[in-house]
């Protein structure tokens, strides 16, 4: 079991090294997120969204999906970690 | 029982502090549109005013107001509140979840455009506030509740 894991993860790994050449480089700015949306996000933003603080519109306004289940992740993790030590706690006084 | 160190500076200092940073919390949620801020902060400064009781005048004294239980139901809550309002857009006609210019449609006066979306993403910003705040107290208790004895 442990070692196909450890295959899976050089598997991943060397996957990251052989496609990390293809990344655009460091600072570019022609890249699609600069190009597509960003321009749109800082023109139209304050008005389409009503904030005028820039970074508040993107995260809950243009990606609510993704602060959606970043909240959702939050409380999952903290539900889970409690679960985990709620339990510990009852084995030790039974 | 009380703190550790059981002295009146402590508490007095935590009885001063803890409302203020309430205050402060409330201003950086409502600040959120225009100013740097928002639900992740202010939950986390919300949170940071219910521990400093817990660790000034001991953890049964502290805990009175927001018991653990409660801390957890309000984790749960936010992520209530915050995927209700993407579906309540959705209920008033929105075109996709959280399109909260939908929020137009609800039964009294709302503004139209660019405020009322405001308003949907205070709302949501509400909902995760409550979550950040409800999932570090809970942590925070349970992280505690062996060492309960020394706090």
């Amino acid at each position: 079991m442990k070692w196909s894991a450890l295959i899976g993860l050089v598997f991943a790994g060397a996957l990251m090294v052989y496609s990390s050449p293809e990344l655009p480089p460091f600072g570019a700015s022609n890249t699609p997120p600069d190009t597509h949306v960003s321009p749109r996000y800082i023109e139209k933003g304050p008005e389409e969204t009503g904030a005028e603080n820039q970074v508040t519109g993107v995260i809950v306004d243009y990606r609510g999906f993704d602060t959606l289940f970043e909240t959702s992740v939050i409380m999952i993790a903290g539900l889970a970690t409690a679960l985990i030590l709620w339990g510990d706690h009852r084995e030790r006084d039974p | 029982m009380t703190g550790v160190y059981d002295s009146a500076i402590v508490r007095f200092a935590a009885r001063v502090q803890a409302p203020l940073l309430q205050m402060y919390a409330l201003y950086v949620l409502l600040h959120g549109d225009f100013s740097p801020g928002g639900g992740f902060q202010a939950g986390a400064a919300l949170a940071g005013s219910f521990l400093i009781p817990r660790i000034a005048v001991g953890m049964e004294k502290g805990k009175r107001v927001m018991t653990t239980p409660r801390a957890t139901v309000c984790a749960v809550c936010g992520v209530i509140v915050y995927g209700g309002t993407g579906l309540l857009c959705l209920i008033l006609g929105g075109h996709y979840f959280l399109d909260y210019s939908a929020l137009e449609h609800l039964p009294w006066p709302m503004p139209h455009g660019g405020p009322t979306r405001a308003i949907g993403s205070l709302i949501v910003e509400i909902g995760v506030a409550m979550t950040v705040m409800g999932v570090m107290i809970t942590l925070f208790d349970d992280l505690l509740q062996e060492a309960g004895s020394g706090l």
